[in-house]
């Protein structure tokens, strides 16, 4: 269990802010960001290679805030992997546990478990340069598994490898993970990784956590512009609450009136899920029917985007299935937007 | 046929262009030997010279001293080099960036005048008699010759570590260290043996540059015949007194001893598996 309380760390210019983190035991968390937005220098100090201006890390209860890395026993695998050159693989898999005295007989026996479980006995005579970005992500994996940590931190971790691949090491990662039961923190900017893998999220953003939860929660119900922009909700509009009976507001915005499930008042911001909306007129208790003309489909294999005008734009995924009637870019259609699809931002 | 055919078809341009280049380079250094051996072997009076020269036991004497003060101070310069080149590579601040710039003194100053500084440093400075205080001697000693060697190769080790450190990865320490090592063990276990060729070179070219030193080592230690008078400054002596068969005598020993020693150096070093394996697959 890792639970990080105020930490603040100053790396030259930059400088995270009172981050607070809990990461329950045996669960697997992703930690989302914009390029620069501190995630690796967050890890970094979990590790211990940074010392902290203010704040505690404890993993299982202990405040190792200060320790030498050495002493966290923090298993951590950097962007791009980072084997040792001069080494075979099977010399950066035992490396750890020589260090902590291991002898070399030792060692081979103990990283056999290892080099079972990522299925990479056939690479350990090879040297780090000859192999693949696939096999080094599972080389650099195995060496920081062998000293058994109590924590695994994965900087981008599959950011190096081809996209095809990046899924389905994806899911190996987290079959690994379970089977061991370790906390595991990933490091990601990729929101497709986040869901596949994660038990929670958290949104990191110019050295401070903006939200931390269940990654499905974090989509649906961002907490800032922020969040909901960088999880790429793309229908963030600004409107006018009008507070009604039964835990409903009316919300005017340029697209008309929309009845939403909140009870807020006055000026607001407000995201609606692109998945969300649905284009023509449904029947049952969807109330939100707006007329909008459609400007643009794009094909992206898994789904359609389709953008439309209606006072505004609006952006709509929907299910290649679901094309029907055949859309014309030019015409108008009926889009439903469900009251509870409408989140109101806070602040 | 079809091979050899298909072995051309591979030579493109470009490598033809860069061979010419190559060519050119290696012609030069090649005509040198070439013709400092045809110099001395072409004549019988100039053979009876290099015959004498090489049984000389001052010649000898310089060739032996030669060997040890450049060895020794290949040694001495390489411990320094590769703590500086790092500490160079790894820390940025104003101060580093000033000492950056004093590691090149040694590079940019003409060797000989580095040899009177260093005279001046001595022998107007209290460096000199607190050495000898402690009983150091360098003034015409053979550690003289060491001293010299040491502070001019050592800048040209640590420029060529440094750029070798810059290259790595500075997070190869940094996991190091989370898998259990100390600062110094990550040095030496992981960060070491990543530049192991960058050093055997520094190594290689530390020694020579040592061995071809003489103006320091006229200025500060002198030139006396069989006790600090290397085969560089053996040479020139020759030169000066118009014997040009026997410098070149001596200049081939050089040559030969350089070449002696990169064998050696090669042989010791050994093939690079990483890329002999890299090569192999790919």
């Amino acid at each position: 269990m890792l639970r990080i309380e105020g930490l603040e760390t100053v790396a030259g210019d930059f400088r995270l802010q009172a981050v607070d983190l809990a990461a329950p035991g045996g669960s697997y968390g992703v930690l989302l960001g914009p390029p620069g937005s501190g995630k690796s220098i967050l890890v970094e100090t979990i590790c211990g290679l940074r010392r902290p201006t203010a704040g505690r890390i404890l993993i299982d209860d202990v405040d190792v805030s200060y320790d030498d890395p050495r002493d966290r026993l923090v298993g951590y695998v950097p962007q791009d992997y980072v084997l040792f050159p001069g080494k075979r693989v099977a010399e950066n898999i035992a490396f750890g546990l020589r260090s902590r005295g291991m002898s070399r007989h030792e060692a081979m026996e103990n990283i056999k478990w290892v080099v079972d479980l990522l299925h990479i006995g056939s690479l350990l005579d090879r040297w780090p340069k000859t192999l693949s970005g696939g096999e080094q992500q599972r080389v650099a994996l195995a060496r920081a598994l062998a000293i058994k940590p109590r924590l695994l931190l994965l900087d981008e971790p599959v950011s190096a490898l081809d996209e095809g691949l990046r899924e389905r090491v994806c899911r190996e990662l987290r079959l690994f993970q379970r089977e061991l039961g370790i906390t595991t923190i990933h490091i990601s900017h990729n929101i497709e990784e986040a869901l596949a893998v994660s038990d929670w999220a958290a949104v990191l953003n110019k050295g401070q956590i903006l939200q931390h939860g269940p990654m499905n929660d974090l989509l649906r119900h961002p907490r800032s512009e922020t969040v909901a922009h960088f999880l790429r909700s793309e229908n963030i509009f600004s409107g006018e609450a009008q507070s009604a009976s039964g835990g409903h507001s009316f919300i005017t915005f340029p697209g008309g009136e929309l009845d939403a499930s909140c009870t807020s008042e006055g000026p607001v911001k407000f995201v609606i899920r692109p998945e969300l909306i649905m284009i023509g007129e449904r029947a049952g208790q969807h109330e939100n029917v707006i007329p909008a003309r459609l400007t643009e489909i794009a094909d992206r294999g898994a789904y359609m985007r389709l953008v439309l005008e209606a006072g505004t734009p609006i952006t709509i995924f929907t299910s290649v299935r679901d094309r029907s009637p055949a859309l014309t870019v030019g015409e108008t259609y009926n889009i439903t937007i469900p009251p509870d699809s409408i989140h109101v931002l806070e602040g | 046929m079809k091979r050899r055919t298909a072995q051309r078809r591979n030579v493109s341009f470009l490598d033809t262009a860069f061979g010419i280049v190559l060519g050119i380079y290696v012609l030069f250094i090649g005509g040198i030997i070439v013709a400092n051996a045809l110099v001395v072997t072409a004549t019988p009076a100039g053979r009876l010279q290099f015959l004498e020269s090489i049984r000389d036991p001052d010649v000898l004497h310089a060739v032996w001293l030669s060997i040890w003060t450049a060895s020794l101070s290949a040694v001495i310069a390489i411990a320094i080099s590769i703590p500086s080149g790092y500490l160079l590579s790894t820390r940025r601040s104003r101060g580093m960036h000033f000492l950056d710039a004093i590691i090149d003194i040694p590079i940019v100053l003409p060797p000989l005048l580095f040899g009177i500084s260093l005279l001046v440093l001595f022998q107007r400075t209290f460096l000199g008699s607190a050495f000898k205080a402690i009983g150091l001697k360098f003034y015409h000693e053979p550690s003289g010759i060491v001293l010299v060697q040491v502070l001019i190769a050592a800048a040209y080790g640590i420029r060529m570590l440094k750029g070798a450190f810059d290259s790595l990865d500075p997070r190869l320490a940094a996991v190091a260290r989370t898998l259990g090592c100390t600062r110094l063990r990550a040095f030496l276990t992981v960060v070491l043996p990543s530049v192991r060729n960058s050093v055997i070179a520094a190594l290689v070219m530390i020694w020579a540059r040592a061995l071809a030193l003489y103006g320091p080592i006229i200025a500060f230690v002198g030139a006396t015949t069989g006790r600090t008078e290397v085969m560089p400054t053996r040479m020139y002596l020759e030169m000066s007194v118009g014997r040009l068969e026997a410098a070149l005598a001596v200049s081939l020993l050089m040559i030969a001893l350089a070449c002696v020693v990169l064998l050696i150096v090669k042989i010791v070093g050994g093939p690079d598996d990483i890329e002999v394996e890299r090569m192999t697959r790919y």
